[in-house]
């Protein structure tokens, strides 16, 4: 057996046994001697993957992220991010990364280290009024909770009216603008 | 004695050489959804790479993470962003006709995975899913037909196919760790799993009346989804149910195609599954034969 060979069985070997130990659902839960080593080869090769479509359980809630921004003379506008379904089909299919950010990322408490950025980028999104500068920005989740289809069935299709969407504000970034004009 | 007869199958497996058809399919497939995929960045490049970007890599790594990054390393301006994307394209379209091919794939590979890494946030397992399989093809004579190199040669050489065969583990993998994940699901148990999923508003895209407005079918769908998952990524290496699983899994994937917006996920899986293909099966012979007639 040549040395090409012999080097191709080692790297099955190992990329088979990283699967298994970092991939599987079954994968160990402690630390194991090469664990780091693993995870190295997975990352720097860009290799790395996590296969969870829709499980252990489908998410459950229908959530968007809106943004309360409050201007320095008391005014209080709402600004929402890309809201998939309200959009023509084609349009929706190309706005699914930002949505992939939005729920999957950006509305989780975990990864509060990116609602800056976030936050930032949604007021590079607003009109800019001089004269009355953007004071402070407040995150809100809004959700409905898809109930047990076997206590209230919903037809395919279904919605609910905005009124009836939980809200949490989950963060509060000032833009540092307080004060007197 | 079994041992031995163990190894000597994994020995055939892996290295007993076969032809390259499968592996010259792939490298064109893969290539293809290689610019869907870039296509599919174009509508929102500034919100999700570069100075305008809703996540910078600062946050998501913190100072001094060692991922390649050639959008940062390039600067992490607009201009930084579109020449990535640009060779990422150009390779990528290299790599499909197979012009000097494996460059051209591990120049698309690596500037795949500094986009991925440029914003985690928006990667689906498509994504993913690209990755290592054009990672693996890097390491197969994909471009050894059908392609500029060959001069658009169409006899189809022999090579021990271990490259594609990794693909195709790790796409068996996916529909096995899928399934058993699920498996713990208790939603996934009592059948109503595909109730919520479809329930879910922004992936709506077509109903399918009245199967999604029936309990009982969707318990169907639920469980038939897992059972299928299972069969793709256990029983597909049985030869006979080879081909009857991966055409039930390609209309599978074509059944949430369209009724869910997931976009090119399953267009991705659907090309995996074609890796699947056995190497002695055309798809379709009648017409290959007419091909090797006028060949010869």
């Amino acid at each position: 057996m040549g040395i090409r060979k012999k080097a191709i069985i080692a790297w099955i070997v190992v990329h088979l046994s990283v699967l298994m130990l970092e991939v599987a659902p079954f994968k160990p839960d402690q630390d194991y001697p090469g664990k780091r080593l693993f995870t190295l080869y997975l990352r720097s090769t860009g290799l790395w993957q996590d296969w969870s479509m829709f499980s252990p359980e489908p998410f459950r809630l229908n959530l968007h992220v809106e943004a309360r921004v409050r201007h320095q003379n008391g005014l209080e506008t709402t600004y929402t991010l890309p809201r998939l379904h309200r959009l023509p089909r084609l349009e929706r299919a190309l706005m699914e990364r930002y949505r992939k950010w939005e729920v999957d990322w950006f509305r989780i408490d975990e990864n509060r280290h990116i609602w800056a950025d976030g936050t930032r980028f949604i007021l590079k999104q607003l009109p800019v009024d001089p004269g009355n500068p953007v004071e402070s920005v407040s995150l809100i989740r809004r959700w409905h909770e898809i109930e047990d289809p076997r206590i209230r069935f919903r037809e395919w299709g279904y919605r609910v009216p905005d009124s009836e969407l939980t809200g949490f504000e989950f963060a509060t970034h000032s833009t540092g603008q307080t004060g007197a004009k | 004695m079994r041992i031995k007869n163990s190894i000597r199958m994994l020995d055939a497996f892996f290295f007993k050489p076969v032809p390259i058809t499968g592996m010259v399919r792939m490298r064109i497939l893969v290539g293809l959804m290689l610019l869907v995929q870039a296509l599919t960045l174009l509508p929102g490049l500034d919100h999700f790479f570069g100075p305008d970007a809703f996540v910078s890599t600062h946050s998501l790594y913190g100072p001094g993470a060692p991922h390649l990054r050639l959008i940062d390393w390039l600067g992490g301006s607009g201009t930084a962003v579109r020449t990535v994307l640009g060779i990422h394209v150009g390779a990528a379209l290299a790599f499909t006709v197979g012009f000097f091919t494996r460059t051209s794939g591990i120049i698309a590979y690596l500037t795949l995975i500094s986009i991925h890494h440029q914003n985690l946030t928006i990667l689906n397992s498509g994504d993913t899913a690209l990755r290592f399989a054009l990672f693996f093809l890097i390491w197969s004579p994909s471009g050894g037909a059908w392609s500029v190199d060959s001069k658009f040669k169409t006899a189809i050489p022999e090579h021990p196919p271990w490259a594609l065969r990794m693909i195709q583990l790790q796409t068996a993998a996916i529909y096995l760790f899928t399934a058993l994940s699920k498996l713990n699901g208790l939603s996934w148990r009592d059948g109503t799993a595909v109730y919520y999923a479809t329930r879910l508003w922004d992936f709506e895209r077509f109903g399918f009346d009245p199967v999604f407005n029936s309990l009982t079918a969707m318990k169907f769908i639920t469980w038939s989804s897992v059972a299928l998952e299972l069969a793709l990524g256990t029983l597909i290496w049985i030869p006979a149910l080879r081909i009857p699983l991966i055409l039930i899994g390609t209309a599978f994937h074509l059944g949430i195609e369209y009724s869910m917006n997931i976009p090119w996920f399953e267009w991705i899986m659907i090309v995996l599954l074609v890796g699947m293909w056995p190497e002695n099966r055309t798809f379709f012979p009648s017409l290959s034969r007419r091909v090797k007639s006028v060949q010869s």
